[in-house]
């Protein structure tokens, strides 16, 4: 298992769509950041009390609600999230990549290897970015605790983890971290899942992308808002999550894509 | 020495740079930014404000019937309105409960003061709990009828009626009851509040 997870993780981060993805993810945080972040430098002194300087926690990229970048970051992620490992599987096994590698490791191995790779550098690829702008943004904009009287900042009262936003927004902040890690790596293992039943590597690569636009918009169709992916993600949270519906769709992906992926995978008898 | 090496500890000294400076950028800002310190004063202790003194006297949570009982001049405003605005104004007043807090602004100098923007009632907020909301224009108007905002005269003082509403599908009456209430009259550079415990409260 260990020897397994060695070579797929070595896989994973030694190639070119790995550094492609996370360049054009950095990218958008980095254009965040010059577009969105540098001009609210110029406007930190303030003249009146009830008014509130720029903050971190309501400029940088995944807190700046109603910006164009997050909008931008949090659609593409996931088509980026799968760029890098997610069509390995197909190519494997029509490669023959997997006879070769089935001969020499346990299949169930290598297929949980593979899962957690992938999943991995999904996770990365959403991850970087937001620490990334994060960083940046926090070096010219001062990390003042969120007001919630002042309506500057994304949360109200409702929203999930409100209060831990306005008492400790750092750990917020890494919660959401984690929560989109999360999410970015599961939707990129369903480019797995769905391997063995396509045999179009773009096709597979699309996958992911289409099955969260196609859950966000049935979510907001169906009035199960809280159930989009795309809300569960968005750390502004243009709708007020909760506990259950961030939960509960984490624990369908992952059942999903891992059941799917390792159920097939283990029946399924490659031919040497 | 090889190549490889070389670029690793050229790499590797550069980090450390970018570290140092994002470090320091990040420490300076925040110091000249700090968190606002948080100021509260008591319903009835006095305290400076923009060269007057200011007092929270007392504070109510109300429901909208009760808020129609004691305030009737609401009543009067609405029916000058006609009939038909009246009746929407008034649906739409019980979807909420109300808080209000009198202050008395007391000049005690022979000059007069003028806050400007800063010192405007108008612009005070209501944090209640995890809520929070600015005040009603047109009942702060209605219940601070020769209110200017612009300021105090010399040896003078005056009383205004802060009122602000949070709707009743966020917090029930019981709840609101519970609430410490906070009545903020500045953000930054500090946070200086009026601090409304359930128990000081008329109701």
């Amino acid at each position: 298992m260990f020897r397994a997870l060695k070579l797929e993780l070595y896989r994973a981060f030694h190639n070119g769509l790995y550094y492609f993805a996370l360049t054009v993810a950095c990218g958008i945080g980095i254009l965040h950041f010059v577009m969105e972040v540098l001009p609210r430098t110029k406007g930190l002194n303030i003249g009146f009390n009830m008014d509130y300087p720029y903050s971190v926690f309501n400029s940088c990229l995944p807190l700046d609600f109603g910006s164009f970048h997050l909008d931008l970051f949090y659609y593409s992620v996931i088509l980026l999230a799968t760029l890098p490992y997610g069509m390995s599987y197909y190519t494997d096994m029509k490669q023959g990549y997997i006879k070769n590698i089935c001969i020499r490791m346990k299949k169930s191995s290598y297929l949980a290897a593979k899962y957690f790779a992938t999943f991995l550098s999904g996770a990365l690829v959403c991850a970087i970015p937001l620490l990334l702008n994060l960083a940046l943004t926090m070096a010219v904009l001062p990390s003042l605790i969120p007001q919630q009287g002042l309506g500057i900042f994304a949360l109200n009262g409702e929203c999930m983890a409100s209060k831990l936003f306005y008492t400790h927004p750092f750990v917020y902040f890494a919660l959401y971290l984690v929560i989109d890690a999360v999410m970015a790596g599961l939707l990129a293992c369903l480019a797995l899942a769905v391997s063995n039943l396509l045999h179009n590597k773009y096709i597979v690569l699309f996958v992911p992308f289409v099955i969260f636009f196609t859950l966000q918009t049935a979510a907001v169709y169906l009035e199960f808002q809280t159930w989009g992916p795309r809300n569960i993600m968005n750390p502004s949270q243009s709708v007020w999550e909760n506990k259950e519906s961030v939960l509960g769709m984490i624990t369908a992906l992952f059942v999903l894509g891992f059941g799917l992926f390792y159920g097939i995978g283990r029946g399924k008898k490659d031919e040497l | 020495m090889n190549f490889k090496k070389i670029m690793a500890g050229s790499l590797g000294i550069v980090g450390i740079v970018l570290i140092c400076v994002w470090g320091s950028m990040t420490y300076r800002i925040n110091k000249a930014y700090p968190n606002p310190e948080n100021i509260p004063v008591k319903l009835g202790e006095r305290t400076k404000f923009h060269g007057a003194f200011l007092t929270g006297e007392s504070a109510e949570v109300l429901s909208p019937e009760e808020m129609l009982e004691n305030y009737p001049q609401l009543t009067d405003t609405y029916e000058i309105m006609g009939e038909e605005i009246s009746k929407e104004m008034l649906q739409d007043f019980q979807q909420y409960n109300y808080m209000l807090v009198k202050v008395k602004l007391v000049n005690g100098t022979d000059c007069d003061i003028n806050f400007g923007k800063n010192g405007d009632a108008l612009y005070w907020i209501f944090e209640e709990g995890r809520e929070s909301n600015a005040q009603e224009m047109f009942l702060f108007q209605t219940l601070n009828p020769e209110y200017s905002g612009s300021g105090i005269k010399a040896n003078s003082e005056q009383e205004v009626i802060l009122v602000s509403s949070i709707m009743k599908m966020y917090q029930s009456l019981e709840e609101l009851k519970k609430q410490e209430i906070k009545v903020v009259y500045s953000y930054y550079p500090t946070k200086n509040y009026i601090s409304i415990l359930p128990e000081e409260r008329i109701s």
